[in-house]
Protein backbone atom coordinates (compact mmCIF):
# COMPACT_ATOMS: atom_id res chain seq x y z
CA UNK A 1 0.00 0.00 0.00
CA UNK A 2 1.36 3.45 -0.85
CA UNK A 3 4.95 4.64 -0.49
CA UNK A 4 6.99 3.13 2.34
CA UNK A 5 6.55 5.89 4.87
CA UNK A 6 6.66 5.44 8.61
CA UNK A 7 3.59 5.32 10.82
CA UNK A 8 4.68 8.49 12.59
CA UNK A 9 4.85 10.32 9.31
CA UNK A 10 1.34 9.14 8.44
CA UNK A 11 0.06 10.27 11.83
CA UNK A 12 1.45 13.73 11.13
CA UNK A 13 -0.15 13.80 7.66
CA UNK A 14 -3.47 12.72 9.15
CA UNK A 15 -3.21 15.41 11.83
CA UNK A 16 -2.72 18.07 9.16
CA UNK A 17 -5.46 16.58 6.97
CA UNK A 18 -7.91 16.71 9.89
CA UNK A 19 -7.25 20.41 10.23
CA UNK A 20 -8.17 20.87 6.57
CA UNK A 21 -4.70 20.95 4.98
CA UNK A 22 -5.38 20.26 1.29
CA UNK A 23 -1.84 19.09 0.61
CA UNK A 24 -2.08 16.51 3.40
CA UNK A 25 -5.44 15.30 2.09
CA UNK A 26 -3.85 14.95 -1.35
CA UNK A 27 -1.00 12.96 0.18
CA UNK A 28 -3.40 10.54 1.84
CA UNK A 29 -5.27 10.17 -1.42
CA UNK A 30 -2.06 9.39 -3.32
CA UNK A 31 -1.08 6.88 -0.67
CA UNK A 32 -4.32 4.90 -0.74
CA UNK A 33 -5.92 5.41 -4.13
CA UNK A 34 -4.27 2.39 -5.80
CA UNK A 35 -5.25 0.03 -3.00
CA UNK A 36 -8.85 1.25 -2.83
CA UNK A 37 -9.20 1.16 -6.60
CA UNK A 38 -7.78 -2.39 -6.82
CA UNK A 39 -10.13 -3.59 -4.10
CA UNK A 40 -13.10 -2.10 -5.95
CA UNK A 41 -11.89 -3.42 -9.31
CA UNK A 42 -11.57 -7.01 -8.12
CA UNK A 43 -14.89 -6.90 -6.27
CA UNK A 44 -16.91 -5.39 -9.13
CA UNK A 45 -14.98 -6.46 -12.22
CA UNK A 46 -15.56 -3.07 -13.85
CA UNK A 47 -13.10 -0.22 -14.17
CA UNK A 48 -15.78 2.39 -14.45
CA UNK A 49 -17.60 1.20 -11.33
CA UNK A 50 -14.31 0.89 -9.47
CA UNK A 51 -13.51 4.52 -10.33
CA UNK A 52 -16.94 5.75 -9.25
CA UNK A 53 -16.85 3.84 -5.98
CA UNK A 54 -13.28 4.95 -5.26
CA UNK A 55 -14.38 8.57 -5.76
CA UNK A 56 -17.22 8.01 -3.27
CA UNK A 57 -14.81 6.53 -0.74
CA UNK A 58 -12.46 9.51 -0.97
CA UNK A 59 -15.36 11.96 -0.93
CA UNK A 60 -16.41 10.42 2.36
CA UNK A 61 -12.82 10.55 3.55
CA UNK A 62 -12.79 14.30 2.82
CA UNK A 63 -16.02 14.95 4.69
CA UNK A 64 -15.44 12.61 7.63
CA UNK A 65 -11.73 12.87 8.31
CA UNK A 66 -12.27 15.63 10.88
CA UNK A 67 -14.11 13.05 12.98
CA UNK A 68 -11.45 10.35 12.54
CA UNK A 69 -9.53 9.49 15.68
CA UNK A 70 -6.92 6.78 15.84
CA UNK A 71 -8.37 4.91 18.78
CA UNK A 72 -6.86 1.57 17.83
CA UNK A 73 -8.25 1.85 14.31
CA UNK A 74 -5.48 2.57 11.81
CA UNK A 75 -6.30 5.00 9.03
CA UNK A 76 -6.08 2.28 6.33
CA UNK A 77 -8.58 0.11 8.18
CA UNK A 78 -10.88 3.13 8.66
CA UNK A 79 -10.72 3.91 4.95
CA UNK A 80 -11.42 0.31 3.95
CA UNK A 81 -14.38 0.18 6.29
CA UNK A 82 -15.77 3.07 4.25
CA UNK A 83 -14.89 1.22 1.03
CA UNK A 84 -16.67 -1.90 2.22
CA UNK A 85 -19.77 0.08 3.20
CA UNK A 86 -19.83 1.84 -0.19
CA UNK A 87 -19.58 -1.51 -1.92
CA UNK A 88 -22.50 -2.89 0.08
CA UNK A 89 -24.52 0.25 -0.79
CA UNK A 90 -23.63 -0.21 -4.44
CA UNK A 91 -24.87 -3.79 -4.50
CA UNK A 92 -28.00 -2.83 -2.61
CA UNK A 93 -28.80 0.14 -4.84
CA UNK A 94 -28.11 -1.72 -8.05
CA UNK A 95 -30.09 -4.66 -6.63
CA UNK A 96 -27.22 -6.96 -7.51
CA UNK A 97 -25.15 -9.39 -5.58
CA UNK A 98 -21.47 -9.98 -5.98
CA UNK A 99 -20.93 -12.22 -8.97
CA UNK A 100 -19.45 -15.58 -8.14
CA UNK A 101 -17.24 -15.26 -11.18
CA UNK A 102 -16.27 -11.72 -12.01
CA UNK A 103 -17.05 -10.84 -15.60
CA UNK A 104 -13.52 -9.60 -16.20
CA UNK A 105 -13.23 -7.59 -19.36
CA UNK A 106 -10.01 -7.70 -21.37
CA UNK A 107 -9.05 -4.31 -20.04
CA UNK A 108 -9.44 -5.46 -16.44
CA UNK A 109 -7.46 -8.57 -17.15
CA UNK A 110 -4.84 -6.48 -18.91
CA UNK A 111 -4.58 -4.17 -15.94
CA UNK A 112 -4.16 -7.17 -13.68
CA UNK A 113 -1.57 -8.94 -15.81
CA UNK A 114 0.15 -5.73 -16.82
CA UNK A 115 2.02 -5.14 -20.04
CA UNK A 116 5.37 -5.61 -18.35
CA UNK A 117 4.56 -8.98 -16.85
CA UNK A 118 5.57 -10.94 -19.90
CA UNK A 119 9.17 -9.94 -19.47
CA UNK A 120 9.06 -9.19 -15.75
CA UNK A 121 11.08 -11.66 -13.75
CA UNK A 122 9.22 -13.51 -11.03
CA UNK A 123 5.93 -12.09 -12.24
CA UNK A 124 3.00 -14.34 -12.95
CA UNK A 125 2.43 -15.18 -16.58
CA UNK A 126 -0.83 -14.13 -18.24
CA UNK A 127 -2.07 -17.72 -18.00
CA UNK A 128 -1.24 -17.96 -14.28
CA UNK A 129 -2.97 -14.66 -13.58
CA UNK A 130 -6.07 -15.67 -15.45
CA UNK A 131 -6.09 -18.98 -13.59
CA UNK A 132 -5.80 -17.14 -10.28
CA UNK A 133 -8.71 -14.84 -11.08
CA UNK A 134 -10.75 -17.85 -12.07
CA UNK A 135 -9.75 -19.74 -8.93
CA UNK A 136 -10.77 -16.79 -6.74
CA UNK A 137 -14.27 -17.33 -8.04
CA UNK A 138 -14.41 -20.71 -6.31
CA UNK A 139 -13.78 -19.19 -2.90
CA UNK A 140 -16.57 -18.01 -0.65
CA UNK A 141 -17.21 -14.26 -0.59
CA UNK A 142 -15.63 -13.95 2.84
CA UNK A 143 -12.50 -15.85 1.77
CA UNK A 144 -12.20 -13.85 -1.41
CA UNK A 145 -12.53 -10.62 0.53
CA UNK A 146 -9.74 -11.61 2.90
CA UNK A 147 -7.43 -12.49 0.01
CA UNK A 148 -8.17 -9.20 -1.74
CA UNK A 149 -7.74 -7.10 1.40
CA UNK A 150 -4.43 -8.85 2.05
CA UNK A 151 -2.92 -9.00 -1.43
CA UNK A 152 -4.73 -6.37 -3.50
CA UNK A 153 -5.05 -3.74 -0.75
CA UNK A 154 -1.89 -4.73 1.10
CA UNK A 155 -3.39 -4.75 4.60
CA UNK A 156 -2.10 -6.90 7.44
CA UNK A 157 -4.19 -9.41 9.39
CA UNK A 158 -4.80 -7.02 12.27
CA UNK A 159 -6.10 -4.30 9.96
CA UNK A 160 -8.26 -6.83 8.10
CA UNK A 161 -9.69 -8.03 11.42
CA UNK A 162 -10.73 -4.47 12.25
CA UNK A 163 -12.41 -4.10 8.87
CA UNK A 164 -14.34 -7.36 8.95
CA UNK A 165 -15.15 -7.06 12.67
CA UNK A 166 -13.19 -10.13 13.68
CA UNK A 167 -9.95 -10.81 15.52
CA UNK A 168 -6.53 -11.25 13.97
CA UNK A 169 -6.24 -14.90 15.06
CA UNK A 170 -9.48 -15.79 13.32
CA UNK A 171 -8.42 -13.83 10.24
CA UNK A 172 -5.07 -15.60 10.20
CA UNK A 173 -6.57 -19.08 10.31
CA UNK A 174 -9.25 -18.19 7.78
CA UNK A 175 -6.60 -16.70 5.52
CA UNK A 176 -4.57 -19.90 5.77
CA UNK A 177 -7.59 -22.00 4.87
CA UNK A 178 -8.43 -19.69 1.97
CA UNK A 179 -4.89 -19.85 0.62
CA UNK A 180 -4.77 -23.62 0.94
CA UNK A 181 -8.09 -23.88 -0.87
CA UNK A 182 -6.84 -21.52 -3.56
CA UNK A 183 -3.67 -23.57 -4.01
CA UNK A 184 -5.68 -26.78 -4.33
CA UNK A 185 -8.02 -25.19 -6.87
CA UNK A 186 -5.07 -23.96 -8.91
CA UNK A 187 -3.48 -27.40 -8.71
CA UNK A 188 -6.66 -29.07 -9.93
CA UNK A 189 -7.02 -26.52 -12.71
CA UNK A 190 -3.46 -27.21 -13.82
CA UNK A 191 -4.04 -30.97 -13.78
CA UNK A 192 -7.20 -30.50 -15.81
CA UNK A 193 -5.48 -28.39 -18.47
CA UNK A 194 -2.50 -30.77 -18.53
CA UNK A 195 -4.78 -33.77 -19.11
CA UNK A 196 -6.54 -31.87 -21.86
CA UNK A 197 -3.23 -31.06 -23.54
CA UNK A 198 -2.16 -34.69 -23.28
CA UNK A 199 -5.48 -35.79 -24.74
CA UNK A 200 -4.93 -33.49 -27.72
CA UNK A 201 -1.31 -34.59 -28.12
CA UNK B 1 6.29 -30.01 3.31
CA UNK B 2 7.28 -31.74 0.09
CA UNK B 3 9.27 -30.04 -2.66
CA UNK B 4 6.25 -30.19 -4.94
CA UNK B 5 4.16 -28.57 -2.23
CA UNK B 6 6.73 -25.82 -1.84
CA UNK B 7 6.62 -25.21 -5.57
CA UNK B 8 2.86 -24.92 -5.51
CA UNK B 9 2.95 -22.42 -2.65
CA UNK B 10 5.66 -20.42 -4.43
CA UNK B 11 3.61 -20.36 -7.59
CA UNK B 12 0.57 -19.17 -5.62
CA UNK B 13 2.61 -16.47 -3.91
CA UNK B 14 3.88 -15.25 -7.28
CA UNK B 15 0.38 -15.19 -8.70
CA UNK B 16 -0.96 -13.35 -5.66
CA UNK B 17 1.74 -10.71 -6.02
CA UNK B 18 0.07 -9.86 -9.30
CA UNK B 19 -3.05 -8.74 -7.43
CA UNK B 20 -1.01 -5.81 -6.15
CA UNK B 21 -0.15 -4.73 -9.67
CA UNK B 22 -2.82 -2.57 -11.32
CA UNK B 23 -2.04 1.04 -10.60
CA UNK B 24 -4.43 3.81 -11.36
CA UNK B 25 -3.36 5.75 -14.43
CA UNK B 26 -2.55 9.43 -14.01
CA UNK B 27 -5.70 10.41 -15.89
CA UNK B 28 -7.92 8.14 -13.76
CA UNK B 29 -6.14 9.31 -10.61
CA UNK B 30 -7.01 12.93 -11.43
CA UNK B 31 -10.55 11.96 -12.43
CA UNK B 32 -11.25 10.12 -9.17
CA UNK B 33 -9.83 12.98 -7.08
CA UNK B 34 -11.86 15.61 -8.92
CA UNK B 35 -15.02 13.53 -8.54
CA UNK B 36 -14.30 13.03 -4.83
CA UNK B 37 -13.76 16.78 -4.31
CA UNK B 38 -16.98 17.58 -6.17
CA UNK B 39 -18.98 15.03 -4.15
CA UNK B 40 -17.49 16.24 -0.89
CA UNK B 41 -18.38 19.85 -1.79
CA UNK B 42 -22.00 18.95 -2.50
CA UNK B 43 -22.68 15.83 -0.50
CA UNK B 44 -25.58 13.81 -1.75
CA UNK B 45 -28.39 13.31 0.67
CA UNK B 46 -27.52 10.06 2.30
CA UNK B 47 -30.01 7.26 1.98
CA UNK B 48 -31.90 6.53 5.18
CA UNK B 49 -30.33 3.89 7.34
CA UNK B 50 -31.67 0.36 6.82
CA UNK B 51 -33.41 0.41 10.23
CA UNK B 52 -35.37 3.57 9.38
CA UNK B 53 -36.16 2.27 5.90
CA UNK B 54 -37.53 -0.93 7.41
CA UNK B 55 -39.45 1.10 10.02
CA UNK B 56 -40.94 3.37 7.35
CA UNK B 57 -41.89 0.33 5.26
CA UNK B 58 -43.47 -1.27 8.34
CA UNK B 59 -45.49 1.86 9.12
CA UNK B 60 -46.74 2.12 5.52
CA UNK B 61 -47.72 -1.56 5.48
CA UNK B 62 -49.40 -1.17 8.90
CA UNK B 63 -51.38 1.87 7.78
CA UNK B 64 -52.45 0.09 4.58
CA UNK B 65 -53.52 -3.00 6.53
CA UNK B 66 -55.51 -0.93 9.03
CA UNK B 67 -57.09 1.13 6.24
CA UNK B 68 -57.89 -2.09 4.34
CA UNK B 69 -59.45 -3.68 7.45
CA UNK B 70 -61.60 -0.57 8.04
CA UNK B 71 -62.67 -0.51 4.41
CA UNK B 72 -63.72 -4.18 4.59
CA UNK B 73 -65.57 -3.53 7.85
CA UNK B 74 -67.24 -0.48 6.36
CA UNK B 75 -68.39 -2.41 3.29
CA UNK B 76 -69.60 -5.45 5.22
CA UNK B 77 -73.25 -6.45 5.22
CA UNK B 78 -75.33 -8.97 7.24
CA UNK B 79 -74.04 -12.46 6.52
CA UNK B 80 -70.40 -11.36 6.14
CA UNK B 81 -67.89 -12.81 8.57
CA UNK B 82 -66.78 -9.37 9.74
CA UNK B 83 -70.24 -7.86 10.05
CA UNK B 84 -70.62 -8.61 13.79
CA UNK B 85 -67.27 -6.88 14.37
CA UNK B 86 -68.45 -3.85 12.39
CA UNK B 87 -71.66 -3.70 14.46
CA UNK B 88 -69.71 -4.00 17.70
CA UNK B 89 -67.41 -1.13 16.68
CA UNK B 90 -70.42 0.90 15.64
CA UNK B 91 -72.12 0.34 19.00
CA UNK B 92 -68.96 1.46 20.84
CA UNK B 93 -68.72 4.53 18.62
CA UNK B 94 -72.30 5.43 19.51
CA UNK B 95 -71.70 5.18 23.25
CA UNK B 96 -68.45 7.15 23.02
CA UNK B 97 -69.87 9.96 20.86
CA UNK B 98 -70.35 13.26 22.75
CA UNK B 99 -73.96 14.30 23.51
CA UNK B 100 -73.91 17.08 20.90
CA UNK B 101 -72.90 14.61 18.17
CA UNK B 102 -75.40 11.85 19.05
CA UNK B 103 -78.03 12.78 16.44
CA UNK B 104 -75.36 13.06 13.72
CA UNK B 105 -73.97 9.61 14.64
CA UNK B 106 -77.48 8.12 14.69
CA UNK B 107 -78.20 9.48 11.20
CA UNK B 108 -74.91 8.00 9.96
CA UNK B 109 -75.85 4.62 11.42
CA UNK B 110 -79.24 4.73 9.68
CA UNK B 111 -77.58 5.70 6.39
CA UNK B 112 -75.25 2.73 6.79
CA UNK B 113 -78.23 0.38 7.34
CA UNK B 114 -79.83 1.68 4.14
CA UNK B 115 -76.54 1.11 2.26
CA UNK B 116 -76.39 -2.43 3.65
CA UNK B 117 -79.84 -3.19 2.30
CA UNK B 118 -78.81 -1.87 -1.13
CA UNK B 119 -75.66 -3.99 -1.05
CA UNK B 120 -77.61 -7.13 -0.18
CA UNK B 121 -80.08 -6.48 -2.97
CA UNK B 122 -77.21 -5.99 -5.43
CA UNK B 123 -75.77 -9.32 -4.30
CA UNK B 124 -79.17 -10.99 -4.74
CA UNK B 125 -79.00 -11.95 -1.08
CA UNK B 126 -81.98 -12.09 1.23
CA UNK B 127 -82.48 -8.96 3.35
CA UNK B 128 -82.94 -10.03 7.00
CA UNK B 129 -86.21 -8.93 8.58
CA UNK B 130 -84.33 -7.45 11.55
CA UNK B 131 -82.64 -5.05 9.17
CA UNK B 132 -85.97 -4.10 7.57
CA UNK B 133 -87.47 -3.48 11.01
CA UNK B 134 -84.47 -1.42 12.01
CA UNK B 135 -84.94 0.86 8.98
CA UNK B 136 -88.62 1.38 9.71
CA UNK B 137 -87.93 2.05 13.40
CA UNK B 138 -85.26 4.58 12.48
CA UNK B 139 -87.55 6.42 10.08
CA UNK B 140 -90.30 6.57 12.73
CA UNK B 141 -87.90 7.73 15.39
CA UNK B 142 -86.91 10.68 13.23
CA UNK B 143 -90.53 11.43 12.32
CA UNK B 144 -91.47 11.53 16.03
CA UNK B 145 -89.09 14.42 16.75
CA UNK B 146 -88.00 15.86 13.39
CA UNK B 147 -86.65 19.10 14.93
CA UNK B 148 -84.22 17.10 17.09
CA UNK B 149 -82.55 15.59 14.02
CA UNK B 150 -81.55 18.76 12.27
CA UNK B 151 -83.91 19.30 9.30
CA UNK B 152 -82.50 18.65 5.80
CA UNK B 153 -80.03 15.95 6.78
CA UNK B 154 -82.83 14.09 8.59
CA UNK B 155 -85.02 14.32 5.46
CA UNK B 156 -82.17 12.95 3.34
CA UNK B 157 -81.68 10.06 5.76
CA UNK B 158 -85.35 9.11 5.77
CA UNK B 159 -85.37 9.34 1.97
CA UNK B 160 -82.51 6.83 1.93
CA UNK B 161 -84.49 4.50 4.23
CA UNK B 162 -87.46 4.73 1.89
CA UNK B 163 -85.29 4.01 -1.21
CA UNK B 164 -83.68 1.03 0.49
CA UNK B 165 -87.03 -0.36 1.57
CA UNK B 166 -88.43 0.17 -1.94
CA UNK B 167 -85.54 -1.89 -3.31
CA UNK B 168 -86.14 -4.62 -0.72
CA UNK B 169 -89.88 -4.58 -1.43
CA UNK B 170 -89.22 -4.88 -5.17
CA UNK B 171 -87.21 -8.05 -4.61
CA UNK B 172 -89.59 -9.45 -1.99
CA UNK B 173 -93.04 -8.31 -3.22
CA UNK B 174 -94.83 -10.99 -1.22
CA UNK B 175 -93.18 -10.08 2.06
CA UNK B 176 -95.77 -8.27 4.12
CA UNK B 177 -93.34 -7.14 6.74
CA UNK B 178 -91.21 -5.37 4.13
CA UNK B 179 -94.25 -3.73 2.54
CA UNK B 180 -95.46 -2.62 5.97
CA UNK B 181 -92.06 -1.20 6.83
CA UNK B 182 -92.00 0.70 3.55
CA UNK B 183 -95.42 2.19 4.26
CA UNK B 184 -94.29 3.28 7.70
CA UNK B 185 -91.12 4.84 6.28
CA UNK B 186 -93.06 6.72 3.59
CA UNK B 187 -95.42 8.09 6.24
CA UNK B 188 -92.41 9.11 8.34
CA UNK B 189 -90.86 10.84 5.36
CA UNK B 190 -94.06 12.84 4.80
CA UNK B 191 -94.08 13.88 8.44
CA UNK B 192 -90.44 14.92 8.41
CA UNK B 193 -90.85 16.86 5.17
CA UNK B 194 -93.89 18.64 6.53
CA UNK B 195 -92.14 19.48 9.78
CA UNK B 196 -89.10 20.80 7.97
CA UNK B 197 -91.24 22.98 5.67
CA UNK B 198 -93.17 24.37 8.65
CA UNK B 199 -89.93 25.40 10.30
Amino acid sequence: MGPPTGADNEAEVIRRARSGDQAALGQLYERYVDAVYRYMLYRTGSRETAEDLSAEVFAQMLTAIARYEDKGLPFGAWLFRIARARLVDYWRQSRRREEQFLPLSDEVEASFVGAESAEGEGMASRGDSRALLQALGYLSQAERELILLRFAAGLNNQEIALIVNSNSKAVKSMMYRALRKLREILERQEQFYRSQDEGRG
Amino acid sequence: MSVQNMDEWRKLATALQGLDRPRVSEAARARIWQAALAQAASPRRSAPAPFFRALARGIVIGVLLIAGAFWILWRSAPGDALYPVARELEARGRTLAPAGQQSFVELQVLNRRAAEVQRLVQRDAEVPQELIAELARGANKIAAEPEAWGGPSAVATVERQVSALQLAAATQPANRQTIGALEMAVAALNDVQRATTDQ
